[in-house]
């Protein structure tokens, strides 16, 4: 039923995408500093917003079925990164640092490609021009970890305590379901998450899975 | 002029997609499902492209897809979705 709604929605949302994206080019480009290009670019966003509100809640609706096989943790990793639309994000480096022996883990990749862009595009959403983005991948001598590390805006404690709490956002347009749906899918891997933030340092979120025999 | 074929069940979409299409210069017609594309192929109608909703009544684009494949038909088809998720990608892989 969730999937249904979502189609209803995300249909419209398309049309008015497409549509608004060809206005733009006529009404504003090629120089997008006309109020032309501010007011379509804000509706062009929201449009953005509404599309990411409609996949979280159709995430944090559906049953995680588990569906784990071995999968390579880089190339998961990179299909992560390829799916993150980069050009919504310009001027953040993103820094790959991926041990190339990471081999394989247990995973479902449905799942944990969708709570890597979370924590990802959290990431991005939390920068500016001129921060970097680091990902890392590497084992120590149980675990495997996956690092997302900001130079983002961070948060203080209080805040860290209720990120996995649903509803719970700070972003003026989140859904505050992005994070609770990352826990819940590295609960399902038997993984866990460290958070470290500092407020106006950035925020490093490492996931831990412990290695499966 | 290439010509390109749009098969929607969203009438909008139609609409939206033949417009930015015919900017870029392709001749576009429009059917409303995978059965309604192959009642056009099989009139005699070439495309160079298709570009399909994959969910739609009677037949879909999956389903559209596949009939393609095995009757060696080869045009280039374009699964478009509003059911856009990473599992949706998978399948194809």
């Amino acid at each position: 039923m969730a999937a249904g709604v979502a189609h209803q929605i995300r249909n419209p949302l398309a049309v008015m995408k497409v549509s608004m994206e060809m206005l733009r080019e006529d009404l504003a480009y090629p120089d997008n500093d006309t109020e032309a290009g501010d007011l379509t670019g804000f509706i062009l966003n929201e449009i953005d917003t509404l599309d990411s509100v409609v996949n979280n809640f159709l995430a944090f609706a559906k049953p995680n079925r588990g569906n784990k096989s071995y999968e390579s943790v880089e190339d998961l990793l990179d299909f992560t990164i390829r799916s993150i639309p980069l050009d919504k994000y310009d001027g953040i480096r993103l820094i790959r640092e991926i041990d190339s022996d990471i081999g394989e883990h247990y995973f479902d990749r449905n799942l944990i490609v969708q709570a890597f862009s979370n924590i990802i595009i959290n990431a991005f959403q939390c920068s500016e021009k001129g921060d970097r983005i680091i990902i890392r991948a590497y084992r120590n001598e149980s675990a495997l970890c996956i690092e997302i590390d900001d130079e983002g805006k961070g948060m203080s404690k209080e805040i860290v305590a209720k990120i996995y709490n649903p509803f719970f956002t700070t972003k003026e347009t989140g859904t505050g379901l992005g994070l609770s749906i990352v826990h819940r899918i590295i609960e399902d891997h038997n993984g866990s998450i460290q958070v470290d933030s500092k407020q106006d340092k950035g925020t490093l979120f490492r996931l831990m899975f412990q290695e499966t025999t | 002029m290439k010509k390109l074929l749009i098969v929607d069940d969203e009438v909008n979409m139609q609409k939206v997609l033949s417009i930015l299409f015919r900017r870029e210069r392709y001749e576009v017609m429009t059917v409303s499902n995978g059965k309604e594309a192959l009642d056009k192929l099989e009139s005699g109608v070439s495309f160079d492209l298709i570009l399909s909703d994959m969910k739609m009544p009677r037949m879909d684009g999956i389903e559209l897809l596949k009939y393609l494949k095995k009757s060696q038909i080869n045009i280039p088809l374009i699964l478009i979705t509003a059911y856009g998720s990473h599992q949706v990608t998978y399948q194809f892989f």
